[in-house]
């Protein structure tokens, strides 16, 4: 991660975000302040164009046109055949000559001054000498000559009135556009920093705590989170950690509950309830592969007389021995519960009856040789009898009756045996 | 419902008048004959063509009077006429007096005399000489300040005949003229009779841009002529107008 990002993730997210905001509308407003003074610039410049330059180009070509008519009336006084008609030219040359619009132009009033005293004089002394057109017309020409270049010269003026102002819009225009650029290339900076501030403290956490809730499970530790920077980020990743503590609390609260469903208080082993519903499905799992099984039922031998002899407490710690034996000397997979007060049900998966019988006859050996220490410090030994029924071919209740049936024939053949039921039952 | 129509009644009574059924004009009259200009039509001619153009774009009728100068703004300042075309150059006292339309051209003040009187007379170093003017111009009132220190004597006539007639005449030296108003006058004389001396003149009061007085309270009026002056300059009727009575521009 580039340097940059490492120091930026120092930042708290709302200071950073805050400070690119303030920095932002400062730097936005600025050139936009800037721009708007260049608008100004070339609405001011236009109006000033329209209102200002444009009558002055007008009063040039005016003058341009004025002093060319003087020129031209010029012409005619020397050119005038009546003497009305020279008068007539030479009062026009004095009108133009004394209009504001020459008077105000320094150059061109000093221009036609000198015209209109030349032409006067000239008239002047044609009333005594006739030749005296002839004698000036040199001279006439050489000050129509310049006339005719001041015309051109006030034109030109005017045109270029026109150039400052339009070079003042051209360079606003200009510079405005330069500043449009580097209020584009600000945005875009800004936005690009405002992108790494959302993907360091928005996406990736955003990202962190995804991951995290799809792998959240009771079996799992609690997800661990880097400290992060914004307080809603830090807010949802508690959230998380909290939602884990309670799904592992809820864990423990039903696996609780599942073992006062299904287990018996006393002994710790299934309850009858359980043992059903779990052999059935065994039984039906056996049948459909064809795999041996094998029901048995066993009851303690005397357990009345121990319990009146010894009290239940010590009838309840006998039980609860016989029950630690049975979970310690039978295989994982079989199934053992009590069955109902010192009678206790089993189902023997993937062995044949008389494999079970072996098994069972083996832990009889052992129950008969051990000491069970009751309450009150004394030693006992119990015994118990059992009978078993193949239940590869029958129903599990069918199976259980015959388990049953030699359950009893174990008692009437004098107790502390293991019976085998005959035949399959139907 | 009669208080409502007493309302209305004395709203309409109160509401300044605006563009009536006509408009009285006053024309300034350059002679004592009240007839339009020379040959060429003239400053008169121009006036009375300007104002029935300008009656034209406000929709309404014209009257015209031929006047002396010096009755035009007491009319005007009086209610008397609408519009008061005497070639007025717009200064500070008469602004108290009178409202004033935009600029129609512009004009300056010249010394004419009889042909063959020194060429190079000016007014600013003419001394004890007898100068003629208009009355109640701005050449009279300018020639009336400068008087007593340069000791002229200033003749003052009606109309501008009148006063070119004194120098004419003899009576007097040189007369103080608008250029435009002089120019009009002088092309119906005989060639050589009159000149031009000395420099032209645009300062006190003696230059500038020529209006159309009218009244101080018809403020929608004026405005009106403002834009019917603004209208025939850009369209073109201005110029146009001026070519018919002036060879040149009087911009």
């Amino acid at each position: 991660m580039p340097r940059t990002l490492i120091r930026l993730k120092t930042f708290r997210a709302g200071v950073a975000f805050a400070l690119l905001a303030a920095v932002f509308i400062l730097t936005f407003g600025i050139m936009v302040g800037l721009i708007w003074a260049d608008q100004q610039r070339v609405i001011e410049t236009a109006a000033r164009l329209q209102e200002k330059t444009v009558p002055e180009i007008i009063r040039y070509q005016r003058l341009a046109r004025n002093l060319e008519q003087l020129r031209q009336e010029g012409e005619r006084v020397f050119s005038a055949i009546t003497p009305q008609a020279r008068q007539q030219s030479m009062f026009v040359v004095t009108l133009v000559a004394s209009h504001p619009s020459v008077l105000e132009h320094r150059e061109a009033a000093e221009r036609a001054r000198q015209v209109e005293q030349f032409l006067a004089s000239v008239v002047r002394q044609s009333l005594k000498d006739e030749g005296a057109f002839a004698a000036n017309f040199g001279e006439w020409q050489r000050l129509s000559s310049h006339l005719g270049l001041l015309v051109d010269d006030v034109s030109i003026q005017g045109v270029n009135l026109t150039s400052s102002d339009l070079g003042e819009v051209s360079a606003a225009i200009q510079l405005a556009r330069l500043k449009l650029t580097v209020v584009m290339i600000v945005v875009g900076l800004f936005l690009v920093l405002f992108l790494i501030l959302l993907r360091v403290h928005m996406i990736h956490p955003l990202q962190r705590i995804d991951q995290a809730l799809s792998g959240l499970g009771v079996d799992q530790p609690a997800p661990s989170f880097k400290p992060a920077a914004m307080v809603e980020i830090q807010a949802v990743e508690d959230a998380i950690g909290k939602l884990h503590a309670s799904l592992a609390e809820n864990e423990k609260a039903r696996l609780a509950l599942e073992t006062l469903a299904n287990r018996d208080g006393l002994t710790g082993l299934f309850n009858r309830r359980h043992f059903m519903v779990a052999a059935e499905a065994e039984l039906h799992r056996a049948q459909r592969y064809r795999r041996p099984v094998t029901i048995g039922m066993a009851d303690l031998d005397y357990f009345k007389k121990l319990n009146d002899t010894y009290g239940h407490a010590a009838g309840d710690a006998v039980l609860r021995a016989f029950a630690a034996l049975l979970q310690e000397a039978l295989r994982q997979s079989d199934l053992v519960c009590r069955y109902g007060g010192e009678e206790f049900a089993f189902l023997f998966p993937e062995i044949t009856v008389t494999e079970a019988a072996r098994l069972a006859e083996r832990f009889r050996a052992v129950c008969t040789d051990y000491d069970i220490r009751l309450p009150d410090g004394r030693v006992v030994r119990v015994t118990f009898s059992m009978g078993l029924a193949d239940a590869s071919e029958s129903s599990l209740e069918a199976a259980l009756n015959r388990a049953d049936a030699a359950l009893y024939e174990a008692k009437h053949q004098g107790r502390n045996r293991v019976v085998v039921a005959s035949g399959q039952g139907g | 419902m009669r208080r409502l129509l007493a309302c209305l009644c004395l709203l309409v009574a109160l509401m300044p008048p605006a563009v009536g059924d006509e408009l009285r004009i006053a024309l300034g009259i350059l002679d004592g004959t009240a007839s339009r200009g020379g040959d060429t039509g003239g400053l008169a001619a121009l006036n009375e063509d300007l104002a029935r153009e300008i009656c034209r774009r406000v929709a309404t009728r014209c009257v015209t009077s031929n006047v002396r100068f010096g009755e035009i703004l007491p009319g005007v300042e009086d209610g008397r006429f609408d519009l008061g075309f005497g070639n007025f150059l717009r200064t500070p006292e008469r602004e108290q007096r009178v409202a004033f339309s935009a600029a129609l051209w512009r004009s300056s003040s010249r010394l004419v005399g009889r042909a063959g009187t020194i060429a190079n007379s000016e007014l600013a170093t003419l001394r004890r000489a007898r100068l003629a003017v208009v009355a109640d111009t701005q050449q009279h009132a300018y020639l009336q300040r400068l008087a007593a220190e340069r000791q002229l004597a200033v003749l003052s006539a009606g109309t501008l005949a009148e006063t070119l007639a004194l120098v004419g005449d003899g009576q007097a030296d040189f007369a103080l003229l608008p250029m435009l108003s002089a120019y009009a006058m002088m092309v119906r004389e005989t060639a050589g009779r009159y000149e031009f001396f000395g420099r032209p003149l645009t300062d006190d009061g003696l230059g500038g841009s020529v209006h159309i007085a009218l009244p101080k309270t018809r403020e929608a009026l004026r405005q009106q002529v403002d834009l019917a002056i603004a209208g025939m300059r850009a369209d073109g009727t201005y110029p146009r107008i001026v070519r018919r009575h002036f060879p040149f521009s009087l911009d």
